[in-house]
């Protein structure tokens, strides 16, 4: 897995569970509460697509609204 | 003056019991985060061969035994539902038949969570303008079947369920106050998007477009503000304080929207009807299922005098003012 990949499906995985989002220009730098439609019920969701997409389980703690996009992709790397 | 008197109640509730822990799909350590941030604790859901009608037939035979009063007695049947059987006819139509109603003229109305309380101001305004002595009121819900069981933002949330309420005229006391209200403008806040004219079904892209949907932290907010600005609307129209209120009713969405109105009513939590611990939020159905359960378990008597609020989908939000 390298950056860029891990990078477009996560960006796939918000698409997908975020709809709304899926216009939304996402940088490592996004925070997750400024995705629309996110809560901590929907986070959930983006837990198990990324965990079925990418196979790597993402803990409970990278899911809060708090957490960057460059959080979770440290964790997906191994960083 | 005529008034619509509340004759009797009933409900139905699936058998099959479905516990958080019991939705082992999803991760476990995310199944706790359920009871936290809904108060649910378990639901029901229908039988695969049920659908909505059969949920309200069993709610209203239930209501119509309690009154004693046959079903070809009856001249209206409003049923609400936003899970119907079918995008067409109207749900309505098969319980008139199965209920055996046959002199009754029966329609659907849609008002997502806010179906019953809009129900109840409809059933109401048929029986004070003479047009018909006895109303039928059914609220019926089966979200377990148009929601998508891998959405851990909707599916723990919602249960099966149906509720009936039975309207005569009378002197005194029923339906004393309705306000109803509507924001069209948040009418993608709440909402299954695809299955209809706006999006059919070979025009979906995504598959979760096929299933039921909600913004949840603003529906949250528009809960919170919209059910307690209600309570008070009502009130001050029909001139009644909070303090005579027996029991508010609310719509059993989410135990903290419940605990949040109370406290900006400075009304104590028990003074709340809360079942959705155990049935889940059943949509329009849970304001007559709530009902039901308060009179049958003694937590109000004839002459209290009772709030039923609810909000949803449209959005819709709405409150009656009922004396028992």
């Amino acid at each position: 897995m390298n950056r860029t990949n891990v990078l477009a499906a996560l960006k796939e995985g918000i698409s997908d569970v975020f709809p709304e989002a899926s216009d939304m220009d996402i940088s490592g730098e996004t925070h997750l509460h400024e995705i629309p439609g996110w809560d901590s019920m929907a986070a959930v969701n983006l837990q198990i697509y990324l965990e079925d997409a990418l196979g790597v389980a993402i803990p409970g703690e990278l899911l809060s609204g708090q957490a960057r996009i460059e959080d979770i992709l440290e964790h997906i790397l191994g960083g | 003056m005529t008034h619509s008197v509340i004759s009797s109640t009933g409900s139905y509730l699936p058998a099959k019991e479905v516990r958080n822990e019991d939705l082992d799909w999803f991760p476990a350590e995310a199944l706790s985060k359920i009871s936290e941030k809904t108060g649910v604790y378990s639901r029901r859901h229908g039988a695969p061969e049920e659908c909505t009608s059969d949920l309200g037939l069993v709610a209203a035979r239930r209501c119509l035994e309690k009154a004693g009063i046959a079903p070809d007695a009856i001249d209206g049947i409003i049923l609400s539902t936003s899970s119907p059987d079918r995008i067409q006819p109207a749900t309505a139509a098969r319980v008139q038949h199965l209920l055996g109603a046959r002199n009754a003229f029966a329609l659907d109305i849609n008002s997502v969570c806010s179906g019953s309380v809009f129900g109840i101001s409809i059933a109401d305004s048929l029986i004070r303008s003479g047009s018909c002595s006895k109303v039928l009121f059914i609220a019926a819900e089966m979200y377990s079947k148009i929601l998508n069981t891998r959405d851990f933002s909707t599916f723990p949330y919602f249960g099966d369920g149906a509720g009936a309420i039975l309207f005569e005229q009378g002197k005194t006391g029923g339906v004393l106050h309705s306000v109803l209200r509507t924001a069209g403008e948040g009418s993608d806040v709440i909402c299954v998007p695809g299955g209809g004219t706006m999006m059919p079904f070979h025009q979906i892209t995504n598959p979760r477009s096929a299933y039921f949907k909600m913004d949840g932290r603003a529906v949250f907010a528009f809960a919170v503000e919209k059910g307690t600005e209600v309570i008070l609307e009502l009130l001050h129209a029909a001139r009644i304080a909070l303090s005579d209120i027996t029991l508010f009713v609310t719509h059993q969405a989410n135990i903290n929207i419940i605990n949040s109105i109370a406290a900006k009513l400075g009304v104590p939590t028990d003074r709340f009807m809360v079942n959705l611990d155990r049935y889940g939020n059943t949509a329009s159905a849970s304001v007559p299922i709530a009902l039901d359960e308060a009179i049958g378990s003694g937590k109000v008597q004839p002459g209290d005098l009772v709030v039923t609020v609810a909000f949803g989908g449209g959005l819709s939000w709405g409150a009656n003012l009922l004396q028992l």
